[in-house]
């Protein structure tokens, strides 16, 4: 059974149109704009030297062009142009992330589906439990990995930042298999790519870079300017208030990781 | 009958693919199998729709694929090449039917493995930042 689709070209007709012709996709309708137009005007608003001395931070001078990168709206090498032109060398580190998503995609060119597996032995114990409902529901307790779950579901866009901390919560923390957190966490994502996200997801288990991402307390703290810790439930008992070498022992002891 | 397929890396007419078949017919399929597959959710179905809107004379499907090009009798693809294996697992489905495809405009040159990112990137970045003599 096929059928042509006459798009509305009104947003919200268009949005509810789609909602129709499958009811059987989920989810709430995108707060981004798609399309060319979107993508240049973006683009047009880039910073590209405030973005590399802000751009770990979450209220920090991002583009958040990857959606448009993701569907070919915007190319990598259009973006990087535009920001050599107009910053010259402060638009190192942007060009240098821009980098990162080629990288992927060569990856995912080499290995093909095999991305989808773990490429390399994991450095530390890794987990293989199934995603819970707590990390899905946005209900674990803990305010900023509750935060960035909501934020995925309702926009599809997470800062690069929060998604590492993320993914490190829940392979690392939760021991849940970093395959399934990272195909929920691609569905939901508009700018998800099995390369950038799976192999992003290697990247902090192990699987694929030579050891794993971590994360403390001071760290997120630092970079999120303390939003989440200030109303936190489990301010008192949080999980990441340790140090390195603590958290370390912690996660990857024997006992622990079992 | 010979198409542009439009697949969801590609909703940009800006892109070299467009300009290099120019009276083809284009088209997009949103195939219920493959969106349930990638799992996808309603806003980035709606996210490519927007997108969509852009491209003239584009003729927007929903279903299968294969029935799509049985259906308008297609013989002949011709699509923007992608390392997604997912969309080249997607388009397999359609063997043994000719497909040609066109090189999406690349970021650096590059032939080495990739094993990390360090390597590459020391690589490619004289190709962006060139070294002073």
């Amino acid at each position: 059974m096929i059928e042509r689709i006459s798009l509305s070209s009104s947003r919200a007709e268009r949005n509810a149109q789609l909602r129709q012709l499958f009811p059987e996709v989920a989810g709430v309708d995108s707060v981004f704009e798609g399309g060319r137009a979107a993508a240049l005007q973006r683009l047009r608003k880039l910073d590209a030297a405030a973005y590399g001395r802000t751009r770990n931070s979450l209220d920090g001078r991002v583009s958040r062009l990857s959606p448009y990168f993701r569907h070919g709206m915007l190319t990598l090498h259009e973006a990087a142009d535009f920001a050599l032109t107009h910053f010259k060398g402060a638009s190192y580190k942007f060009v240098f992330e821009l980098a990162w998503r080629d990288f992927w995609r060569r990856v995912q060119a080499a290995y093909g589906a095999r991305i989808e597996q773990s490429i390399e032995p994991p450095k530390v114990p890794i987990g293989q439990r199934e995603l819970p409902e707590d990390i899905i529901n946005a209900a674990t307790g803990l305010a900023c990995m509750d935060a960035f779950a909501r934020e995925l579901v309702e926009t599809g866009y997470v800062h690069n930042h929060a998604r590492m901390w993320f993914a490190s919560y829940v392979v690392h923390h939760r021991k849940v298999d970093w395959r399934a957190a990272a195909q929920w966490y691609y569905g939901e994502l508009i700018d998800g790519d099995r390369a950038s996200n799976h192999l992003s997801w290697q990247w902090i288990a192990s699987t694929f870079s030579s050891k794993p991402y971590l994360f403390n307390r001071e760290n997120l703290e630092r970079y999120s300017d303390g939003v989440y810790c200030e109303q936190c439930p489990a301010k008192r008992r949080c999980p990441f208030d340790q140090s390195y070498e603590s958290l370390h022992e912690k996660l990857f002891s024997t006992e622990f990781s079992q | 009958m010979k198409i542009l397929l439009v697949h969801d890396e590609m909703i940009n007419e800006s892109l070299p693919v467009f300009a290099q078949y120019p009276d083809l017919q284009r088209v997009f399929v949103f195939d219920p199998a493959f969106i349930a597959a990638e799992g996808w959710t309603m806003k980035r179905v709606q996210f490519i729709a927007d997108g969509l809107m852009e491209i003239p004379n584009i003729h927007v499907y929903k279903g299968a694929l294969t029935d799509v090009c049985s259906s308008l009798s297609v013989s002949h693809i011709v699509t923007q090449r992608t390392p997604n294996h997912c969309i080249s697992a997607w388009l397999a489905g359609l063997t043994p039917m000719l497909i040609d495809y066109v090189d999406e405009s690349p970021f650096v040159r590059y032939s080495g493995r990739v094993t990390r990112f360090t390597k590459y990137w020391k690589t490619v970045e004289p190709q962006w930042f060139p070294k002073a003599q």
